[in-house]
């Protein structure tokens, strides 16, 4: 009998220990993971949104965002920044553009223009409009089509309609009839052009491009071009590029030109077309045509150059990546460097995928974005990171909160993360430093070569909590896919070494003992995965804990590339020079310091840069175990640290009971061809307690 | 571009589509419960409490009084108590139910109205929220197949079954008449009135006549809140029902066997409520309508000529119509959709055994099913699908082994109004192996295993759907292992009177899953063979029925857990991920109180974490769930022999906001008064 009672408790243990359920859900963080270097000279593009238009009745549009500067993608930023806007971004996202300081999502099923601040990607105003689909801009009005025009008596025959707001008062202010089910816009001088696609009314489709007069906002006239238009492109030349997607049977898709002078149709190119983004005079083509025999899609790429009108290439990714894509939904180019991103919506019921591809069509990055990526919009602001409100811990403040000393040694991004204006002294570049890494701002700051350091500090002292991770340090750390999985995990791991100490005489300056974190190869170098790989590959492997470097300011400051431009030498019988390459032609020497060399002494790892291209173009940086800043991702458990893997300058370890300072300084002595230096970034440091983090130490 | 709505809105309406497609026999529903064929009858009276014949395959059943007393509103609440199972309910009174056993996709499940399956032909899925509780005596789910071999090739079609048995006439002794009448309402401006009539012409012939009205307006509040952010409620509104189901039936019996046959209609109307999105609070009106016209007419015929030889005979002739309407006049956001299908289906079995000698059976059946499907839709294919089926099987009885081998062979051929339209004609074979022994002999311990291999053919919709239908389809294959355990004891004194308790470990695989997937863009979609799955679970239940002086108490445990995993494609990033909907943990508890007139009920569900995607991500993250339910109920008897029986129910007590599908809310606490006078 007793049996039974202990089973009925058992399952009744099981049911409640299985899970209770958070009355209230949490507001979910942004997901951000550094996907490639940083770019500190960054020109007017500062970065993008992205626009995932989130599956059809899941209400899961959702924003993403990507820092150029930083090297960072953050995924669903919206929620965050706006927790009070009901059922956030909403039901699919149809289209994303930038207009003057605003951002502006055009959500489709939730019916509404979702108006954002550039800068914040805070909610300013939502609009209202039935079944709206794409969004154009001219002279303070926008511009948004829809498919819910007036109800005709044939409730089949209704037509749709573009609604014209004023971005001041984000108010509707009129409203024109056009074709059936209007797609993309153009504004072509004082002419609205539309086009109509009819999907609604299956055989039926439309085959009109309407035109609106803006001055008196009635339709002019209505072109006839193909069944079934949706995307529309204005080149150079009064072209408008018109889009026809066939009836997904017999009549193909293609693609024509409106000579907007004549308006009439000036050219047919059998090109089908999905999507198409124009740069310059080249028109970037997909298409995704589906091939229901064979249970997948036929995809094809193209790029139309818009003088020629002729199709000039047939492949825009050229490095072999392109098989990759499962299903491209987006394409942009950046207006700058000519990269090109190209999203994948895969099976369009997981995360996408967002590949960068330079202008020469290699790919530069690839990152996981959210459910169906599809709009783009490039930005000449920067987001601003979010003013951390952070409810826990008693007003201590979880981040940087004093930078006391910042002396990079020499390297690419020296004097540009943080920039060096001329007069600045070291007290002006702590300052910068603390701007960029301190408060959560979650930019970033150079450490340089080997040696080159930072000494910051916090308004509270971070404790040491026993069988916890204590601190983290973020850095721009990302792994780039390996060839086998079994392979070492790699990508761009530049190691800092971490001190950290107490304000042991209570005078709140950084002038007690340190302690060393012992780090993975502090322990043993050759545990480290990638140690055979760097053996074999001739690199220096050893592990010093005595080394010293001194660089030599150089004689003259180049303006182009140059080989040995500054001049090194170590305690260990080394000496070499470090490069000027053609990417950064600053001066690498810190601009604010006068002395006319610089020594750094310290710990020195192992070397961990290989060339596995074996001819100069793929450099990977293996990362190591664990214990080092600007090593492993920022989301990994082993970007944190845990206080009691201190030693003292003798190597024994020691316990403390919390600290407040913390020093980290470039690990590794290593040039990597046209990558450069490895050189350590840090982009902050987070007390896991006060944010109320829990990770388990090693 | 938006073909959208309307695809998926039919994607929707359609899997609402076949879903009330009912069908009658009486069939072997004695076998239904026992696989020794001995008659055991359930009665209203009957509890279920005792003895019942070992399944050999797992199988779960709510009958009789235990099945009254919980507070459900249809089959598929009911469902909900069984392990092993999962009920997908977009929430309300109307909204869609459709049951999923041991993971493997609704569609792989046979629903089986009074011992035939009910069609489903255009869409593959059964609204079990539409079977009303009023008329039911015992909702039975079986995995693999029911451990009978004298049954209807359609017994041996599906990867797993849910068996609805309705009440069948009994009269006592003296009279000729029963008359039953009863009333329902509660929380949603619900009122169900009912009525049942049975007479008893003579000793070969009784009748029933039974008739039902339900309206509810549908509407509930229901609250989404963010920790430190939004903090919504709203109120769910069209999701109205109207509905009428009526039936009658006769049923003969005849020397060494019997005949029913009935005839059974429903039509209703019903609102769509939709996602619960966001959207600008008041600017839009989502008006989408349903209606639903079902009707179908079914005999059964079962013989016995001398010891050895058994015939039974099933036919049916069902008729379904369906009218979507999505109209602009009155939601300014939608597309105009007013769509109109009608469904046939006619149906023929003939099953034969043999009693080879007293512990070995051999049995062949052969099915004939026709379906046709119309409508007003564009480039509509006007499919019509011919079904043939033959099973042979055979099974050996010791009584400490029994052993169960069946194939079953399956033609189909479509034909489509336009040449080259129609999927290429499909043959297959596919085996059971069932096997059970008792170790001990006077120890009521079963250990039992199964091997089965089944596939489901693509629905018309999923083969013929305008824009969506892929004709070059191939079937979706399950394969199932199962070992289990069974065992019971009965006790004459103390307070625990008997034990029962069945745990079943499994493993299944789910090949060529077909899916909906977009094409170009994710309005222009079409149905795939993509995907594999691999499911491992176990599955336990326990009754415990206890004695407390003069007070009766029944309790029912169950226990699912599960892993479903995702294994398509290795180098997804996603590959290995629980499939959506799939909790690893759930289970439900049921504790039944009798004591003189009066009965207290309480039942808990436990839905555990799951994903709304096979993407096992924060965002994709669905919160467990639990609802706590109780009823009070007394029966009130008058001198004239009638009674009352009056029941107030709470469900939801805790008013638990949670959703079961993604933006489908499902209703806080609710309320309802039930009587029902039996004359």
């Amino acid at each position: 009998m007793k049996t039974f009672d202990k089973l009925l408790v058992i399952s009744l243990l099981v049911l409640t220990l299985a899970g209770c359920r958070e009355e209230y859900e949490p507001i979910l963080p942004p997901d951000q993971t550094i996907v490639t270097y940083p770019d500190p000279m960054v020109g007017d593009v500062k970065g993008f949104f992205l626009l995932n238009e989130g599956n059809m009745g899941s209400n899961k549009a959702t924003l993403d965002y990507f820092d150029y500067e930083t090297g960072e993608y953050s995924c669903n930023i919206f929620p965050q920044r706006n927790p009070n806007v009901v059922k956030e971004l909403g039901d699919v996202g149809n289209d994303l553009q930038v207009y003057g300081e605003r951002l502006y999502a055009v959500i489709n099923c939730s019916n509404l223009v979702e108006v954002m601040n550039l800068s914040t990607a805070e909610h300013i105003g939502a609009i209202s409009i039935a079944n709206c689909r794409y969004i154009t801009f001219d002279k303070g009005f926008a511009y948004v089509s829809s498919y819910a025009g007036p109800v005709q008596i044939d409730p089949n025959a209704r037509p749709g309609k573009v609604v014209k707001i004023d971005t001041a008062t984000l108010s509707i202010v009129g409203e024109c009839v056009v074709g059936y089910q209007p797609e993309e816009m153009a504004v072509v001088g004082d002419r609205l052009y539309v086009a109509n696609s009819g999907g609604y009314r299956v055989p039926n489709y439309d085959t009109t491009v309407s035109v609106i007069d803006l001055a008196t906002f009635t339709e002019l006239k209505r072109i006839e071009v193909a069944i079934n238009l949706h995307r529309l492109e204005l080149d150079r030349y009064g072209y408008l590029w018109v889009s026809s997607r066939g009836d997904y049977y017999s009549k193909q898709s293609a693609l024509y030109a409106i000579d907007t002078r004549t308006d009439q149709v000036a050219t047919k190119l059998d090109l089908p077309v999905g999507n198409m983004t124009r740069l310059g005079d080249s028109l970037y083509v997909y298409s995704n045509a589906f091939d229901k025999q064979a249970q997948k899609h036929s995809i094809s790429y193209a790029i139309v150059n818009l003088v020629s009108r002729e199709v000039v290439d047939r492949h825009f990714i050229k490095d072999g990546t392109e098989s990759q894509i499962v299903v491209p939904y987006g394409v942009a180019v950046n207006p700058e460097t000519r990269d090109i991103l190209v999203t994948d919506a895969g099976d369009y019921v997981t995360p996408g995928k967002l590949h960068c591809y330079n202008a020469d069509g290699v790919r530069q990055w690839s990152v996981t974005t959210g459910d169906i990526p599809a709009h783009i919009a490039f930005t000449h602001r920067r987001l601003k990171p979010t003013t951390n409100t952070n409810p826990d811990q008693n007003d201590t403040n979880p981040y940087i909160t004093s930078v006391f000393d910042y002396r990079p040694a020499v390297g690419q991004f020296v004097n540009e993360l943080p920039k060096y204006e001329a007069g600045d002294t070291q007290e002006k570049m702590n300052a910068k430093v603390l701007a960029a890494i301190g408060n959560n701002a979650r930019s970033q700051i150079s450490l340089g070569g080997y040696g080159g350091y930072v000494v910051v500090g916090f308004d509270h002292t971070i404790p040491n909590v026993s069988g916890l991770r204590d601190f983290r340090v973020l850095g721009n750390a990302f792994y780039s896919g390996t060839a086998s999985p079994t392979d070492p995990i790699g990508g761009s791991s530049e190691p800092g070494i971490i001190m950290v100490a107490r304000d042991a005489n209570g005078n709140g300056l950084p002038d007690d003992e340190w302690y060393e974190i012992a780090g993975s190869a502090h322990r043993d170098v050759k545990s480290e995965a990638f140690y055979p790989l760097a053996q074999k590959a001739g690199l220096d492997v050893a592990f010093y804990s005595d080394y010293q470097i001194t660089y030599y300011r150089p004689a003259s400051e180049p303006e182009v590339a140059t080989e040995n431009y500054i001049r090194w030498v170590d305690n260990k019988q080394k000496e070499g020079y470090m490069d000027k390459n053609e990417y950064h032609l600053q001066s690498y020497f810190p601009q604010w310091i006068d002395a006319d060399s610089l020594v750094f002494s310290g710990s020195r790892l192992p070397q961990n840069g290989i060339d596995t291209s074996g001819k100069g173009t793929n450099f990977v940086l293996y990362k190591f175990g664990y214990g080092y800043a600007d090593n492993d991702k920022n989301t990994a458990d082993d970007a944190s640290i845990d206080i009691d893997w201190a030693v003292d300058s003798e190597g024994k370890a020691v316990t403390l009971s919390g600290i407040d300072f913390i020093k980290i300084y470039s690990g590794v002595n290593q040039q990597n061809g046209w990558i450069g230096e490895n050189s350590t970034e840090v982009c902050g440091v987070e007390d896991l307690h006060a944010l109320g983090e829990r990770i388990a130490t090693r | 571009m938006k073909r959208s709505l309307h695809t998926l809105l039919f994607i929707i309406a359609l899997t609402y589509a076949g879903a009330t497609r009912a069908q009658y026999a009486e069939g072997n529903r004695l076998s239904d419960r026992s696989i020794t064929d001995t008659v055991h009858r359930i009665d209203a009276v009957v509890t279920t409490a005792q003895r019942r014949a070992v399944e050999t395959v797992p199988a779960q059943v709510l009958a009789g009084q235990e099945l009254k007393r919980l507070n459900v509103v249809s089959v598929a609440d009911a469902i909900r108590y069984f392990s092993g199972i999962q009920i997908k309910d977009y929430g309300g009174v109307g909204g869609l139910k459709t049951v999923n056993i041991r993971s493997m996709g609704t569609q792989h499940v046979g629903v089986f109205y009074d011992g035939v399956q009910l069609g489903n032909a255009q869409n593959g899925q059964i609204d079990l929220g539409r079977f009303s509780m009023d008329n039911m005596e015992a909702i039975s789910v079986y995995n693999g197949q029911k451990s009978n071999i004298f049954q209807s090739a359609k017994d041996f079609a599906s990867a797993g079954a849910v068996y609805m048995t309705t009440r069948r006439p009994v009269f006592d002794s003296t009279k000729r008449n029963n008359l039953r009448l009863s009333f329902k309402t509660g929380s949603f401006g619900t009122a169900n009135p009912a009525a049942l009539w049975e007479h008893r012409f003579n000793d070969k012939i009784d009748a029933q006549v039974s008739a039902e009205y339900l309206y509810t307006t549908g509407r509930y509040k229901f609250s989404y809140r963010k920790l430190d952010g939004y903090d919504t409620t709203e109120v769910r509104r069209n999701g109205d029902v109207s509905a009428v189901r009526a039936e009658a039936g006769l049923f003969g019996r005849i020397q060494n066997g019997g005949w029913r046959a009935k005839v059974y209609y429903y039509d209703s109307e019903r609102g769509y409520p939709g996602a619960s999105v966001r959207e600008e609070p008041g600017k839009f009106r989502h008006e989408d309508r349903q209606w639903d016209r079902n009707l179908f007419a079914q005999g059964s015929l079962r013989k016995h000529f001398g010891k050895r030889y058994s015939l039974m005979v099933n036919a049916k002739y069902a008729y379904d119509f369906l009218h979507y309407l999505s109209d602009p006049r009155e939601d300014v956001s939608t597309m105009y959709v007013d769509n109109r299908y009608h469904q046939q289906e006619g149906y023929l079995s003939v099953a034969n055994e043999l009693r080879i000698k007293d512990w070995w059976r051999a049995s062949l059946s052969a099915d004939v099913q026709l379906n046709t499907l119309t409508s007003d839709m564009t480039d509509f294919a006007y499919p019509t699908r011919l079904t043939v089926l033959g099973a042979a099987a055979t099974a050996i009885d010791f009584e400490r082994f029994k052993m169960q081998a069946s194939l079953l062979y399956t033609f189909i051929h479509d034909h489509t109004r336009y040449a080259g339209a129609a999927a290429g004609d499909r043959d297959e074979w596919t085996p059971t192996v069932i096997a059970q022994y008792k170790p001990f002999k006077n120890e009521e311990l079963s250990l039992r295993a199964f091997y089965k291999r089944i596939f489901r053919m693509p629905t018309l919709n999923d083969l013929y759907y305008t824009f969506i239908g892929n004709k070059y389809l191939d079937p979706e294959y399950t394969t199932q292992y199962n070992i289990g355990a069974v065992w019971g004891r009965n006790f004459r004194r103390g307070i625990v009177r008997r034990v029962e308790v069945q745990a079943d470990a499994y493993f299944n695989q789910v090949k060529d899953k077909i899916i909906a997937m977009p094409t170009s863009n994710q309005f222009q979609w079409t149905m795939l063979n993509l995907g594999y799955v691999e499911i491992v679970g176990v599955d336990a239940a326990a009754q415990l029925q206890w004695q407390f002086g003069p007070v009766a108490v029944n309790t029912r445990l169950s226990y699912t857990y599960q892993e479903a995993e995702d294994r398509t494609d290795p180098e997804s990033e996603w590959y290995g991920g629980q499939i959506p909907y799939i909790p690893w943990h759930s289970g439900s508890v049921v504790v039944g109180a009798v004591w003189r007139d009066w009965d207290l009920n309480y039942s808990f569900i436990y839905t555990g974490e799951r994903y709304e995607s096979r993407a096992n991500t924060p965002a994709n993250h669905a919160q467990p769930w639990y609802t706590s339910d109780l009823s009070l109920s007394r029966n009130i008897r008058f001198r004239n022999r009638s009674s009352l029986r009056v029941t107030v129910e709470v469900n939801n007590i805790f008013n638990q906001q949670y959703e079961v599908v993604q933006c489908y809310p499902m209703p806080g606490t609710n309320f309802k008064i039930k009587l029902n006078w039996t004359l």
